[in-house]
């Protein structure tokens, strides 16, 4: 009798079946993602990192690359375009974690509710006032008179130290045009010609070199997070190493393997950076060294839930 | 004295005056009728409000994440905050100079070369191969190559705009002309007309409706180009905003960005059918 009527549904009503077999597949797909991605087969398998390529990433890069110790985590780095990318690659699951711009992170980390996201470390690189002319411009110093430069903000610590360097170095900063924009939005826009130079942060300077931009004017003796436009606790940040859905066992040795990095001798380091950013090693050797640093109290208290910290 | 009577020939100056507000005012009506006819009808409201409910109650209830799918009600909400706080007014009216310049370009320049093509032999054989040629390349694929060439100011952005819409508005202008039907030529050299007459009072009229349909698919391609070249270049129009909401995880302003350009879109798509309807009335009842 059953199979009379199994036969009737089949013969007589396709659309039934069709819409049966439709939601069978698709409920099978969700459970095959869904086993794929269990917290338990992490820790077997190399984790995925997303990154976009700059030498900012130097611990990624070291750590990926560094073969001893079987307390080490293996990882799978992947490059993206923007951190925006590699946040939504986060997000469905693409990778198990990614670095994500400060300005970026709050938004993402509300995004997901469920995955939580959290936060893991942090990549960190001096301050510095820095000047990155566009690379199809051939100015001095004193040229910039008229030129469009990109500032973070009027009250920025960087734009007072750079007048003031200006000044003793013969140039009007009044005569200079500027328009303010996140320290985030300076190197697209360096890139989309948008602006002739930009005054930014250490790190985005050695980003914006890496592009083939031109650094004019350095100074590293500007003390981070004396001026609201970039508090202290993010001054020095560049990217937060976001994860998703990982046990803490993954999280702890995966911070573990990348504060090791620091203690890397800085030749080398430079040298994996140089292998994988295509950048030669003379030229990174004018720049400080990204490092790897674990969520303090500090940055903790501020982004609560979405900390991560081995007490979890 | 004499001017003066030129000038008011009823000896009321006013009466030229409420006529042209009344005629305005009628071309207004009639043309929101038509725009807004199949928009505000109880058809169109028994599938869109439904849509619209179960959009609103599917993320309230966390069947869906919210902070993923926005509600109707929250990108209302950010609509009028982008109006206020974010200059959007400032980035729509960025994107309709560029939408309008590469445009007007392509249309300027697409429809002159359709006419010709499709009139001439001898312009035809020269110049058809090189477009059928051209046009099977994807205008995104136009991008790498236009960065190379005018950098990711303007021109390129103009240039990529014209790419999207000329190839639709010539080739349609073209084939609306060479199938001219050969009755109405004939008719119109028996009363001595002369080439240029017959091109302007027979061949574009004739071909007046597929230009349109042409422009209106220029609309829709010029549109998907501005957006593509905002993305890469400048930091105003609404694919920029689009692109910096993705960039920086709002999801809501990326919807909303989405709607005002499917309103423009349709804006423009609805202003080309009041053109058609008073130039091409003869192919309405088709």
């Amino acid at each position: 009798m059953g199979q009379v009527m199994a036969a009737w549904v089949i013969v007589r009503r396709p659309a039934v079946v069709a819409g049966l077999l439709i939601t069978l597949l698709v409920l099978g797909g969700c459970f095959r993602s869904d086993s794929g991605k269990s917290p338990g087969t992490q820790a077997t398998r190399p984790l995925r990192v997303a990154y976009i390529g700059s030498p900012m990433a130097a611990p990624l890069f070291v750590a990926a690359a560094s073969r001893g110790g079987a307390d080490r985590q293996p990882l799978d780095l992947l490059q993206f375009k923007t951190s925006g990318d590699a946040g939504y690659a986060l997000l469905w699951g693409e990778v198990d974690a990614a670095l994500i711009e400060p300005l970026k992170t709050p938004n993402l980390l509300q995004t997901s509710k469920f995955p939580p996201l959290k936060v893991a470390g942090t990549i960190q690189f001096p301050y510095g006032a820095t000047l990155v002319l566009r690379k199809d411009l051939s100015l001095r110093f004193g040229e910039l008179a008229g030129r469009t430069v990109a500032a973070e903000g009027e009250d920025c610590g960087l734009w007072h130290q750079f007048k003031t360097d200006a000044r003793r170095l013969g140039l009007d900063p009044e005569r200079i045009r500027t328009v303010y924009m996140p320290f985030e939005d300076m190197v697209p826009s360096l890139e989309a010609k948008t602006v002739d130079a930009i005054l930014t942060k250490g790190s985005y300077g050695v980003i914006g070199e890496s592009l083939g931009h031109k650094i004019l004017y350095q100074n590293w003796d500007v003390a981070a997070g004396t001026d609201e436009c970039c508090p202290a606790i993010l001054a020095q940040t560049v990217y937060f190493l976001v994860v998703r859905r990982l046990d803490d066992e993954t999280v702890a040795r995966l911070v573990q393997t990348l504060e090791a990095t620091g203690q890397e001798k800085l030749d080398e380091v430079r040298g994996i950076v140089s292998k994988q950013t295509g950048i030669s090693e003379k030229r990174l050797a004018h720049f400080p060294v990204a490092t790897f640093s674990a969520v303090t109290d500090e940055l903790g208290s501020l982004l609560k839930d979405h900390a991560w910290s081995p007490r979890q | 004295m004499e001017s003066e009577t030129m000038s008011r020939p009823n000896g009321n100056n006013s009466d030229y005056g409420a006529k042209g507000w009344n005629l305005i005012y009628r071309e207004l009506k009639a043309f929101l009728k038509g725009a807004l006819g199949s928009v505000i009808s109880v058809e169109f409201a028994t599938v869109l409000v439904p849509l619209l409910i179960i959009w609103e109650v599917l993320p309230r209830s966390g069947v869906v994440p919210e902070t993923l799918v926005p509600t109707p009600s929250k990108i209302v909400a950010t609509f009028w905050q982008m109006l206020i706080e974010h200059d959007l007014p400032h980035h729509i009216g960025a994107s309709l100079v560029r939408f309008f310049l590469g445009f007007s370009i392509a249309l300027l320049t697409a429809f002159p070369i359709g006419v010709l093509m499709g009139w001439n032999v001898f312009v035809r054989k020269h110049c058809l191969p090189m477009f059928q040629i051209l046009a099977p390349v994807p205008p995104p694929a136009w991008v790498p190559i236009t960065i190379v060439a005018l950098g990711v100011g303007l021109p390129m952005q103009v240039f990529l705009i014209f790419l999207g819409a000329f190839y639709p508005i010539l080739f349609n202008t073209y084939q609306g002309v060479k199938d001219t039907d050969p009755r109405y030529l004939a008719s119109a050299r028996v009363f001595g007309a002369s080439e240029f007459t017959l091109i302007r009072s027979v061949y574009v009229w004739h071909a007046l409706g597929l230009v349109i349909m042409g422009i209106k698919i220029g609309i829709v391609l010029g549109l998907v180009m501005l957006i593509i070249s905002e993305m890469y270049g400048g930091r105003s129009g609404i694919g920029y905003l689009l692109v910096e909401s993705k960039e920086y995880f709002n999801i809501d302003r990326m919807v909303v960005c989405m709607i005002v350009l499917g309103a423009l879109g349709w804006f423009l798509i609805e202003i080309m059918k009041y053109v058609e309807l008073k130039l091409a009335i003869w192919r309405i009842g088709r």
